[in-house]
């Protein structure tokens, strides 16, 4: 494994039992992934995207290989020391942005920060250099149901973000927006990407991310097609 | 720091907190307020049959029975000297009984001719309303609300009362009804013509006789001679405390099945509320909360519904039952048909040991509840709570 590596992936299979016979979502994976990579996993509906981000983010386990996350094999890992490893190092980004609906923006970004059980000004610090990153102080009082999609899934960046994680997995993350918002999203994670070093990873068939993305990997029928640097 | 998330997720929720809690609240209250009535009821025949019937002794003569009035005949014997002090202080009442019939409107009824003291102060019956003057060549006697309905006989009405006196020889006279009552008790009322004790002795040629001596104190341990039994306020009260206990058994049932429907509408929306919030529970997995935290944070949040409801039912059902307990419910005239020794007028109890009793019942199954969905949905990996769907 490489120094800099934040995941690396060996051998791994994923295969889910169909009636009588099994499907693999996921077949002989080898892959690695740095600190501050960019990086897009591309392909159609079905190829394994996100069961492969789920698994880099431990919210699901392979059935074969092994999943390193910074050196520490977590394949084998409880769910308790799973909980643990997202709680400190892994932000998620979903294609719903699935921010809890009766919390206001601020106590959205406030809750990974109190399982982190900081204290009060360090919670308010780094929830409004977060919102700062992707613009919406202003909108720290509003609840996600008076946010634009747009608007929403900034804020679910600004979570992922908030407590500084090594990584952020991105499922789908424009899917649901429209062009100019895409393009927004895309432009703040990308800055975040540089300014933080944080390794982002998200998963994609769209277009328009493909122009943004320092790595790109295809994904086809669970294997991997092809993997290109920028 | 579950805590302080379970308490934000509640307040945060709004209609679904307030919805949660009325519904919760609306079950205290109804579970309360039934039970209250219940225990109300009990407590009041108790208290009636003391204040009407029973006293708070008895001294029996050994042949009466209260369920053989034709042994009457031989149930009497001059009143034991030791209670002739208690009797001029007005601590004990004796009471004589012999049965005879009565013809009102040309009809004949059975009728326990019973005779008492009409300066009595032990019973709450109006019994002095016997020193009334009746008309000439009658004596004034009183009967009760249910005794008037069945016989049909109103207040100055004058009825022929036939016995058999203690010589063996059948008598009758007149009686006027001076007075009719509305007790509490039908064992005072049904089938049962009050007179006065002196006129009753008379009657019978038995004066200075009892079947029953009614004492305002416990019992003591008086030496009465072969003729008479002391009866204890427990020994009075057997079938009245036989009956609370045969109802008990009925009240916990009906207060199970309460408790049973409130957990079926607690579990409805508090399991509901739960199973609609499974992507909420896989997007706190995502961010990195134990499933032990999670079970914890859902499990708080039902207590905390339950402690806002507690205090809702203390705010709101407190004074409703302190008004209820202060001046009762009049139920519908019917309730007097049961046989029971109570009024139509019921006074709740709402007893600190109910009230707390319910609330740690409720508590109990909110936090089972509460606990069981959410640890249902802990079991799945954190992508299927994730994809949020309802299996």
């Amino acid at each position: 494994m490489g120094i800099n590596a934040v995941v690396e992936i060996k051998k791994m299979n994923k295969i889910f039992p169909v009636a009588n016979d099994e499907f693999y979502a996921l077949k002989d994976i080898n892959l690695t992934f740095g600190v501050s990579e960019f990086t897009g996993i591309v392909g159609p509906s079905g190829s394994g995207k996100t069961t492969l981000l789920n698994i880099m983010g431990s919210l699901d386990k392979p059935t074969s290989g092994s999943v390193d996350f910074m050196g520490n094999n977590i394949t084998g890992f409880s769910s308790k020391k799973c909980a643990e490893l997202r709680k400190n190092n892994i932000g998620f980004i979903f294609q719903t942005y699935n921010l809890l609906p009766v919390y206001s923006v601020y106590e959205n970004l406030e809750l990974p920060l109190i399982l982190l059980g900081m204290t009060s000004s360090e919670k308010r610090k780094a929830i409004m250099e977060s919102l700062d990153w992707v613009g919406l102080t202003d909108k720290k009082d509003s609840k996600p149901a008076h946010l634009s999609g747009g608007q929403c899934q900034r804020v679910a960046i600004a979570r992922a973000m908030v407590k500084q994680p090594k990584l952020v997995l991105a499922d789908e993350p424009t899917a649901n927006l429209d062009s100019k918002n895409s393009h927004i999203i895309l432009k703040t994670m990308k800055k975040i990407n540089e300014e933080s070093k944080t390794t982002f990873i998200f998963s994609t068939h769209d277009e328009k991310v493909i122009g943004y993305l320092n790595r790109k990997i295809t994904l086809i029928d669970g294997t991997v097609q092809k993997d290109e640097i920028s | 720091m579950i805590f302080k998330i379970a308490l934000k997720n509640v307040l945060a929720a709004g209609v679904r907190t307030w919805l949660n809690t009325f519904i919760l609240a609306l079950t205290f209250t109804s579970i309360i307020l039934l039970q209250g009535i219940y225990n109300g009821m009990m407590i009041q025949i108790s208290e009636n049959r003391i204040a009407e019937e029973t006293g708070h002794s008895q001294i029996w003569h050994k042949n009466y029975d209260p369920f053989d009035p034709l042994s009457l005949e031989e149930s009497h014997a001059e009143i034991p000297p030791g209670i002739d002090k208690a009797i001029s202080r007005r601590e004990a009442i004796p009471v004589l009984m012999i049965f005879g019939s009565v013809y009102p409107h040309g009809q004949v009824f059975p009728a326990v001719l019973k005779g008492i003291p009409a300066d009595q102060k032990i019973l709450a019956l109006p019994f002095n309303a016997l020193m009334k003057k009746s008309p000439k060549g009658t004596l004034p006697g009183m009967i009760g609300k249910k005794m008037a309905k069945s016989t049909g006989l109103s207040m100055g009405d004058i009825i022929t009362v036939r016995w058999r006196n203690s010589k063996g020889a059948f008598n009758a006279t007149d009686v006027s009804i001076v007075h009719i009552f509305n007790g509490k008790v039908p064992a005072m009322d049904s089938g049962q013509v009050w007179l006065k004790l002196k006129d009753l002795q008379t009657m019978n040629l038995s004066p200075g006789h009892a079947t029953i001596v009614i004492s305002s104190k416990e019992a003591g341990s008086e030496s009465l001679g072969g003729q008479w039994i002391q009866k204890s306020l427990n020994d009075l009260l057997a079938d009245t405390i036989a009956l609370v206990k045969s109802k008990s058994t009925g009240a916990s049932f009906l207060y199970a099945i309460l408790i049973f429907l409130s957990m079926i509408a607690i579990f409805d929306t508090q399991a509901l509320s739960i199973f609609k919030r499974k992507k909420e529970i896989g997007t706190l997995m995502a961010l990195g909360m134990t499933n032990g935290a999670i079970v914890r944070t859902f499990t708080i949040e039902g207590v905390l519904y339950g402690i806002l409801a507690s205090i809702i039912t203390l705010v709101c059902g407190g004074p409703l039952f302190y008004f209820l307990q202060t001046n009762g419910i009049t139920f519908p005239a019917p309730t007097e048909g049961y046989g029971l020794a109570m009024s139509n007028h019921i006074y709740p109890h709402y007893s600190l040991g109910l009230i707390l009793g319910t609330f740690v019942i409720i508590m109990i199954i909110l936090t089972i509840i509460s606990y069981l969905p959410a640890r249902k949905i802990t079991k799945l990996q954190p992508f299927e709570a994730l994809r949020g769907k309802i299996s």
